[in-house]
């Protein structure tokens, strides 16, 4: 579980102090999916860093799993925009970072990324390099970097955001399955409105800057295979889009 | 077939390089321009044995200062790219001496270390270490943050982030830096070994001009570009050993 109590962020640049994110107070329960969504510079990414430990709050606190945040958790996997991959690594390396960071061997590297990469359909690509890759496999190692380290909390920064429509709900079946195996705490920032609702077992709208909760909704039908037909999803998708536009 | 393709253009630039001297020494006409034939020759049957000795005496002042330059030049440039406060003083310090025209301390240099290979290895470093300095921080400050993040998120300290991300992120930068620097270190090293001394090809070019003999001095001019085209090859390779995922 995530419990976010009266949190407060500040970014001080040359021209002074920033807020950032006043007052947030917000819980996600163990297993499920959050989505935030809000408009840009609303400081949901500051939002996703600060619950990866990534920055440490102004004011508030951050508890996962009965644990305050200090720093980065062992368990909480990241995905940040633009998939963090590095160039200079091929897709196997790039998977096993957080493993070879954590100091496994490479025998134990590979009983764990050889079948998450079959699963994800990346097998065969182990040897390339992240330029020799379309937008939607990247995505796909990123995701094997992140649960290769078994994680209970996985946060995600506009995962899919530079991704073509059919790619994109490809992946976010994807995502869907993944949920549906692990359960994993995860919170997700976008500003897709589709993608928010079909993920989203939770939502909550952020606006700002400085970002603050405008509602927190409830989202009953998250995930589900044929949810994008239904009408429920067309006229949650329309609140929120008028809630954002408020 | 493309390395092939390379290959054959490389040589054939190659050709007409030579063909263009051959044709201004054939309109010249001058014995300070022998053509590329009488040069050859003699660089080949006359010179080689000497030269060979000054080759490698000059070889080891370029490398060995490009290496220094490297060694102290990297580590203060992504140090001074990652952390503002550093750069804050090294900065200006850098820029108040890049005007500076180094050479000009080759006397100053000769006066107080002597005139061995110290001295000249001196210089070309003052000379080329801005730039290595230079390159490598600016290559450092625009590693884009996400990338240092997610490495963070996955639990790397800064060690670790210096070994995974900051270094080969600028890796290429730096062997860019390098094969810029290594023309600089030439010109210099030419200069420096044409004021005192007896040794280098740099010596060896204006020993030939002040004895009039122009056979040897063209054989000196082509070891000291055949020097600077092996060793810009090699920094090629490095760059290919080191950097796979430039490959194209």
């Amino acid at each position: 579980m995530i419990r976010v109590i009266n949190l407060d962020y500040t970014y001080y640049t040359a021209g002074g102090a920033v807020p950032a994110l006043i007052n947030l107070n917000f819980t996600v329960p163990a297993g499920q999916t959050c989505v935030l969504i809000g408009p840009s510079g609303c400081g949901k990414t500051t939002l996703l860093y600060l619950l990866g430990g990534l920055l440490q709050p102004a004011r508030g606190e951050i508890w996962i799993g009965g644990e305050k945040i200090k720093g980065p958790r062992q368990r909480t996997a990241m995905i940040l925009q633009d998939y963090g991959l590095l160039p200079w690594k091929t897709v196997w390396e790039n998977a096993a970072l957080g493993l070879a960071l954590r100091k496994l061997t490479s025998r134990q590297q590979r009983e764990r990324l050889q079948p998450l990469l079959a699963g994800l359909g990346l097998s065969g690509l182990e040897k390339r390099y992240p330029s020799q890759l379309s937008g939607g496999q990247k995505q796909r190692v990123a995701i094997a970097r992140a649960l290769s380290l078994e994680p209970d909390v996985l946060l995600m920064d506009e995962p899919f955001s530079a991704l073509d429509a059919l790619t994109r709900e490809g992946l976010q079946q994807t995502l869907v399955e993944i949920q549906n195996q692990r359960r994993l705490t995860t919170v997700l920032v976008t500003h897709n409105i589709e993608e928010a609702v079909f993920l989203g077992r939770q939502i909550i709208v952020l606006t700002g800057p400085p970002g603050q909760v405008k509602a927190v909704l409830a989202n009953e039908g998250a995930g589900r295979e044929d949810y994008r037909f239904a009408p429920e999803f067309h006229q949650l998708c329309t609140r929120v889009r008028q809630i954002l536009q408020r | 077939m493309p390395d092939c393709r390379r290959a054959l253009s490389y040589l054939a630039s190659l050709f007409f390089l030579f063909a263009f001297w051959w044709f201004l020494a054939t309109i010249i006409n001058n014995p300070g321009l022998p053509g590329p034939l009488p040069s050859l020759q003699s660089l080949v049957e006359v010179w080689w044995p000497d030269l060979a000795r000054h080759l490698c005496i000059s070889t080891y002042r370029v490398l060995g200062s490009l290496a220094l330059a490297l060694i102290t030049g990297v580590p203060l440039g992504l140090l001074a790219g990652r952390h503002p406060v550093l750069d804050s003083f090294l900065a200006p310090l850098v820029y108040l001496l890049y005007p500076v025209p180094k050479v000009a301390l080759l006397p100053v240099a000769m006066v107080l270390l002597g005139i061995g290979d110290a001295t000249r290895m001196l210089v070309i470093y003052l000379v080329i270490v801005n730039q290595i300095l230079i390159t490598t921080r600016d290559a450092a400050r625009q590693i884009p943050p996400q990338l240092l993040l997610s490495v963070a998120s996955l639990g790397a300290g800064k060690i670790s982030l210096y070994r995974q991300v900051i270094i080969p992120a600028c890796l290429p930068e730096i062997i860019t830096a390098g094969r810029i620097s290594l023309g600089s270190a030439i010109s210099v090293l030419f200069i420096s070994e044409t004021i005192a001394g007896n040794s280098g090809v740099g010596y060896f070019i204006l020993d030939g001009l002040f004895r009039a003999d122009f056979g040897a001095m063209f054989a000196g001019i082509m070891a000291m570009a055949g020097m600077g085209l092996v060793l810009y090859m090699m920094l090629n390779l490095v760059e290919y050993l080191l950097c796979p995922w430039q490959r194209q």
